[in-house]
């Protein structure tokens, strides 16, 4: 009994700060509701009541169809795929950058990928795959690579392209936290680094990991723009494909496409519960070190490492990017990649002619993934500091495909009863969206830190007589702020070139990044999209580099 | 914190302000950008009536039309295809408004509501590199030789209206015949690879010879470019792809919604359609590009183009691109 109320001091109240945390609970409590839960409640009462918002019945039939079974079992498959590879991927790649003075390139090429629209990547790996692709005209298997990147394992490898960044930035910032001696301790006793792996480094990023592999699953199963470029190609229907064409395509059925992402959801959230029980007890207890991490990796596995990293970087930047620049260059694209077809105009329209928005879309998509980055984060990791029963459910996002949320949001706040708040039709429920979908980010990396920080910080500061106030912004914030600067980069990124909630929030007359690529790509020029697209990339990437200066090194 | 709620109600104060002044209308479109864009300006610079324009893929327009049936926002609407007007139209979308100009349509570009905008032809969009002058085919039923195994692509009629009612004329005017051709076409590696970029893209870079069923608008833009492309109408001609404009049913502006219709059926809107590549909806503008006349249009049979196009697509879902899928 003792035991368990000394594992839980939080649960201790002070008066006055108790109070005022009490009322900071109400407004978090409520900041989650209005974002989350709002927007999802209304889709729900579409779906199990369509005569209240006039849309049709749900037919079982509909729900019980051979496509949408086959697409379910799809998903899950696709969801293990990814998880799987952006876990392996993603902590080699962070055992690497522990061990390095290069990590800051490692960190640098690994945001590339996820400042990137999924489907602009899968475009460019079409354009440079196949006998006439620009492999093939070099005579660089160009026929081979289109049979591997248009196969199951070619969409998930591309998926988690996307998503091993986020297992990469886990797992990363736990192994910053991990009291170096330990590893020191491992090194002296004379463990061999398979060993202190195994038994060290493994059980302390362990929550790292699951959060990791659980967001690159949820985020496998939800994702739209992959599957919809390969998958379709190749007959891979899957279930947010499917909820995309019934949402977009007459006749529109927004009651199943609800009862879908219902499906979805209790599919991530059955991962997430398991993910939950074997996390539990991970607790880091030791107490921090100033030494540095010693180097135990044996140069032989490091060299491994550095040629998995090679490859690694060669198929998920050399080539899809390079495709991206060449395409961005091109004259004419139905002459090819010759040397008189080469030019820089694209890019001299686009930043100078006053028609083209390039700037706008920059600058809206901008204000509004710093805005998300800020708000969710703030949010994120006071649910997560809060307890388990809120953090666990700002993470519904991550199992509502964004069309169902972007639905609810548009259902939600141009209802005739929020008629008095103009939020609809500004550019405002844009960034409100970005923050509600990628609340959970902020969530999960909040936790994985919370997890590092030892509760004997928390006695010693109460034994001290510090409140719950200062507790927080004198032990807490200092170490847990690398992980959500992490995590706030994580949702600026993904923010900056999301797709689905911007095409269909976005007032009238505003472009972000990513409909301005599509737009381009659906009205005539994929060189000008191309261009977009490198610009895009390259100005985000600045503002990241510029965010991570903010970092104090680990002495 | 303090900082960041201060710049959010900035901008609620700041959109608040903006939606108060002077008259506006809001114009939702499935159409070309630059087309859009030169009609609300020059609407506005005739009435001085702002015009807001949302441009996205019809499909985006559509779901934001239903999602915001509580409180409508849309005034006028252009969509890419006919059939998806009718649908909208069912579904209760469409004002009865029958615009001055639209006498001056061509006949049957114009009914209850719904006025076509323009139009852009379902052609056969080649490659020209790939494809010499000489071996353009005569016929879509020339298209299963040996000479386009492999080459051909369509676009996903599941996720391009367009498409879809290419293969409901189809099949109107050709019955068993046109499902003949198309499990030809399959068997002879036809690829559906998604919407219409992704069926006209490989075209574009020489990875395919030709394109079945492409919005030919685009590529007429792209063409005065400096691409090799070429577009050729089979001599059974082909479907027009109307592109209904309407005013929406309890459209917050409705008298400025109408006024935006007539000007865009009026002389000075037709001539920017026409501008655009798009066939303008007025026989007395000249087209920029090949008219109806000029190539022969399938007759649409709306009533049967309605009731049957989603069973029709369907069906080359399951018999045309689930075998192509197969047989990789």
């Amino acid at each position: 009994m003792t035991v368990a109320v000394l594992e839980h001091p939080r649960a201790v109240k002070i008066s006055l700060a108790g109070l005022m945390g009490r009322a900071g609970g109400i407004l978090l409590w409520g900041a989650v509701a209005v974002l989350v839960f709002y927007p999802l409640l209304i889709v729900f009462a579409a779906a199990v009541a369509p005569a209240f918002s006039d849309s049709q019945a749900l037919k079982l039939s509909d729900l019980f169809s051979e496509r949408l079974r086959a697409a379910s079992i799809n998903t899950l498959r696709l969801g293990v795929a990814v998880s799987l590879l952006s876990l392996m991927s993603g902590a080699a790649l962070a055992l690497l950058a522990a061990q390095t003075r290069r990590s800051r390139w490692i960190d640098l090429m690994m945001s590339v990928p996820f400042l990137t629209p999924p489907f602009l990547a899968s475009l460019a790996w079409s354009l440079a795959v196949g006998p006439k692709g620009y492999l093939g005209r070099f005579g660089f298997l160009g026929r081979e690579l289109e049979q591997v990147i248009f196969s199951f394992w070619g969409l998930a490898l591309l998926m988690a392209v996307h998503y091993a960044p986020i297992v990469y930035f886990a797992v990363r910032a736990q192994i910053e936290r991990i009291p170096s001696s330990l590893l020191w301790a491992g090194q002296i006793a004379g463990a061999a680094p398979g060993r202190i792996v195994a038994r060290i480094l493994l059980p302390l990023t362990f929550p790292a990991l699951l959060a990791g592999g659980f967001l690159a699953f949820a985020c496998g199963i939800e994702e739209y723009g992959t599957p919809l470029v390969i998958g379709n190609r190749i007959g891979f229907p899957v279930i947010a494909t499917e909820i995309g064409r019934i949402v977009r395509i007459y006749p529109i059925n927004l009651t199943l496409a609800s009862a879908l992402a219902s499906i979805l959801f209790a599919l991530v959230g059955a991962v997430y519960f398991f993910s939950y029980f074997l996390q539990r007890h991970a607790k880091a207890a030791a107490k921090l070190s100033s030494y540095p991490i010693p180097n135990w990796l044996p140069a032989s596995a490091r060299a491994g490492l550095w040629v998995f990293a090679s490859l690694y970087f060669l198929f998920t930047l050399a080539v899809p990017y390079g495709s991206m620049l060449l395409t961005s260059l091109l004259k004419l694209l139905s002459a090819g990649p010759t040397l008189g077809n080469f030019t820089l105009t694209h890019y001299f329209q686009a930043l100078t002619e006053e028609s083209s928005g390039l700037r706008e879309a920059l600058v809206a998509s901008f204000s509004l993934a710093l805005m998300a980055a800020l708000l969710g984060t703030l949010i994120g990791a006071a649910c997560a500091r809060t307890g388990v029963a809120l953090a666990s459910l700002a993470l519904i996002p991550t199992a509502t495909p964004a069309i169902t949320m972007a639905v609810g949001f548009i259902r939600g706040w141009n209802a005739p009863w929020t008629a008095w708040l103009p939020l609809y039709g500004s550019a405002v429920i844009v960034g409100l969206f970005y923050t509600a979908q990628y609340l959970p980010y902020a969530v999960q990396y909040a936790r994985a830190g919370l997890a590092t920080i030892p509760s004997s910080y928390e006695w010693a500061a109460r034994i001290h007589g510090a409140g719950m106030g200062i507790t927080n912004r004198r032990i807490i914030a200092p170490l847990l702020w690398p992980h959500c600067l992490a995590g706030a980069i994580l949702i600026f990124s993904i923010s900056f070139r999301e797709l689905v909630g911007s095409v269909l929030l976005r007032p009238p007359g505003m472009q972000t990044v990513s409909t301005f690529i599509l737009r381009e790509f659906d009205q005539g020029s994929p060189a000008t999209g191309m261009a977009m697209g490198v610009i895009a990339i390259s100005v985000s990437m600045l503002s990241i580099g510029f965010a991570r200066r903010l970092v104090p090194k680990k002495s | 914190m303090n900082r960041l709620l201060f710049v959010i109600s900035f901008a609620v104060i700041a959109t608040l302000a903006r939606d108060g002044a002077a008259q506006s209308v809001t114009l939702y479109t499935a159409g070309p950008d630059g087309l859009a864009k030169s009609i609300a300006k020059s609407f506005t610079d005739k009435t001085a009536i702002k015009v807001d324009v949302y441009q996205a893929t019809s499909g985006d327009v559509l779901a934001r039309l239903e999602a915001e049936r509580a409180k409508p926002r849309a005034d006028v609407v252009v969509l890419a295809s006919w059939g998806e007007g009718l649908i909208v139209r069912q579904r209760g979308f469409v004002e009865a408004y029958s615009s001055p100009e639209a006498l001056k349509l061509r006949p049957r570009w114009f009914d209850g509501g719904l006025a076509a905008q323009g139009g852009a032809a379902l052609a056969l969009i080649l490659n020209g590199n790939e494809v010499k002058k000489e071996q353009q085919p005569q016929s879509w039923f020339d298209l299963a030789t040996p000479f386009w195994k492999d080459s051909l692509t369509m676009p996903d009629p599941t996720l391009s209206g367009s498409a879809a009612e290419f293969i409901a004329i189809f099949v109107q005017i050709h019955g068993d015949k046109a499902w003949k051709l198309f499990e030809e076409l399959a068997r002879n590696g036809l690829s559906v690879p998604g919407p219409n970029n992704a069926a006209l893209n490989p075209v574009l870079t020489g990875a395919k010879k030709g394109t079945i069923a492409g919005v030919d608008y685009i590529t007429f833009g792209q063409i005065a470019k400096g691409e090799k492309l070429a577009i050729h109408y089979p001599k059974e001609g082909t479907v027009v792809a109307l592109r209904p404009a309407f005013v929406q049913q309890s459209a917050p502006h409705r008298d400025e919604a109408r006024k935006l219709i007539d000007f865009m059926l009026g002389e000075e809107g037709q001539n920017l359609v026409a501008k655009n590549f798009l066939i303008p909806a007025r026989g007395d503008i000249r087209a920029q590009r090949p008219a109806p006349g000029e190539f022969k249009m399938l007759a649409p049979d709306w009533a049967f183009v309605e009731k049957s196009q989603s069973q029709l697509v369907d069906r080359f879902r399951k018999q045309i691109v689930e075998q192509i899928v197969q047989k990789r």
